[in-house]
């Protein structure tokens, strides 16, 4: 491994090309941590994904449920944590029933971490576990147990989370089937799930989704929306801040949005710097690379 | 010609359950859905079983090591899984299961933060890969470093905000050329798939059977 304290290069302008990655992570290290401890409170864009998943969140028919199926883990916290928090709040502010299934084995902790955090604010509380929402345990089975659940919820699920008998939970009298289902939630840290979903949901039941990936994974999300399956998404950390700030339940977003606003436009000078010793350095040597 | 039970016996079965679940998609709901139902039921137990086998897999992997006198750090490693395996089916068993408070803060506190540490070295080196990739030294890297710069940009959740080109130029680029290219790979990968399973259905992919 080289000396972090080591540039290299002869002159400035070929430095300015030879910084250790040590450096440039500190830099960048020091920019996220700077707003985390004290807000700045910059400006919040909002994309049409985020904008369409809201608007297809609040338009759910109140006579279904909604499913929240995930594969989001308690490794991926930093990124899902706001928008796990600004989706289920959003939920319960608006009445709108819902029942979260853990794809992989440790999703049922994220969730439970999350509700935590989410019965103690306005929107959680005067909610009621098991009548409002409801927390599955691990389907193993990845894309085959979609079907599954969709033909049979009870047969998928005997138990919740906690151990008890789904017929002991009010809102499972109105889940048995896709027939029940008002819409599907689909969140992973994986691009490629989508795929998933889209075709044992959407393909062969009908049921639409809204995608709920990572920060910079939206490209075959995209490629079903607006009107293939897909009716929003909502970004990883940022859609998630988005989520927060159009559904008016402020919450880390703002902090984490400062972070990422500072972090990404270091990373942008960064690049623009490496370019500036690239071209520079060329120019001297007389076009030569 | 003798008849060869141990590859034609499993070919049959696959060939039988792929035709149950690719018959039951094109259909609407019927018999044919309590069949697929079933097998499905049978795909999620022996997923759930292969948790078992890893768990197997590791206690014989680090059983082992334990044995290996000469290399202590092996050895160390056993012991630690060995600590945490324990620490973890203890309290799942005897402190209130996994839903319990106990296994809640176990888990949250060593392998959340632990698996989130993980995680902060990539600000070490994604930006340190951009830095060096998106240096414009080819036509190609012209054209990854200004979609690349143009995406970080707009991830930015403040840049599009002040700057709205490049909010617009960033969907552009997603649902445009970005949609267009996914959309052309899906397809590629779709018929490739419908392939791969018609060599499957008729025994003439080598290699799933034997």
């Amino acid at each position: 491994m080289s000396d972090p304290l080591k540039i290299q290069g002869d002159t400035l302008i070929e430095k300015l090309g030879g910084l250790h990655w040590f450096w440039i992570g500190a830099i960048i290290l020091l920019l996220i941590f700077i707003p985390l401890l004290n807000p700045i409170g910059l400006p919040i864009s909002t994309t049409q994904w985020t904008l369409d998943a809201y608007q297809a969140i609040l338009d759910a028919p109140k006579d279904k449920i909604v499913v929240w199926e995930d594969e989001w883990s308690m490794g991926g916290l930093a990124e899902a944590e706001t928008g796990h928090t600004a989706l289920m709040r959003l939920l319960l502010k608006n009445d709108i029933r819902f029942v979260m299934v853990s794809l992989t084995p440790d999703t049922p902790l994220l969730h439970s971490y999350i509700t935590d955090i989410v019965t103690k604010t306005a929107e959680g509380r005067g909610k009621t576990y098991g009548i409002d929402w409801a927390q599955m345990g691990f389907l193993p089975g990845g894309e085959a147990s979609l079907p599954f659940m969709a033909e049979d919820f009870h047969g998928a699920f005997e138990a919740d989370f906690y151990g008890t008998p789904l017929s002991e939970l009010t809102i499972m009298d109105d889940l048995h089937g896709y027939e029940d289902i008002a819409l599907i939630i689909t969140g992973s840290s994986s691009q490629t799930w989508i795929e998933s979903p889209v075709r044992q949901w959407y393909v062969k039941y009908g049921v639409e989704i809204i995608s709920y990936t990572l920060t910079g994974g939206t490209v075959l999300s995209a490629t079903y929306w607006p009107d293939n399956g897909i009716l929003g998404i909502i970004e990883g950390s940022r859609g998630g801040s988005e989520l927060e700030f159009i559904a008016g339940v402020p919450g880390i977003g703002v902090a984490q949005s400062d972070a990422k606003t500072l972090a990404f436009l270091a990373t942008a000078a960064f690049i623009v710097l490496g370019n500036i010793s690239y071209f520079g350095s060329k120019f001297k040597r007389g076009g030569a690379s | 010609m003798s008849f060869d039970y141990k590859r034609n016996v499993p070919q049959y079965l696959l060939t039988l359950i792929i035709l149950v679940f690719l018959i039951e998609f094109a259909l609407p709901e019927g018999p044919l859905t309590i069949v697929k139902n079933e097998l499905t039921l049978w795909l999620t137990l022996i997923a759930s079983f292969t948790f078992f086998i890893a768990a197997v897999t590791l206690i014989i992997r680090y059983a082992k090591n334990l044995t290996e006198k000469k290399n202590t750090i092996n050895i160390l490693y056993a012991i630690e899984f060995f600590v945490i395996f324990v620490a973890y089916i203890g309290i799942a068993l005897f402190a209130g299961g996994i839903s319990g408070d106990s296994y809640k803060w176990l888990y949250t506190t060593l392998h959340g933060n632990l698996s989130q540490a993980a995680w902060v070295l990539y600000v070490f080196l994604e930006p340190w890969a951009a830095y060096k990739a998106f240096q414009l030294r080819s036509k190609e890297s012209i054209i990854l470093a200004i979609t690349g710069l143009t995406y970080i940009l707009y991830l930015a959740p403040s840049i599009p905000a002040v700057v709205p080109a490049i909010g617009t130029f960033a969907n552009w680029i997603v649902n445009v050329p970005a949609k267009g290219g996914a959309r052309g790979a899906i397809i590629t990968m779709g018929v490739g798939a419908l392939l791969l399973a018609l060599r499957m259905l008729t025994g003439k992919e080598k290699g799933i059977v034997d």
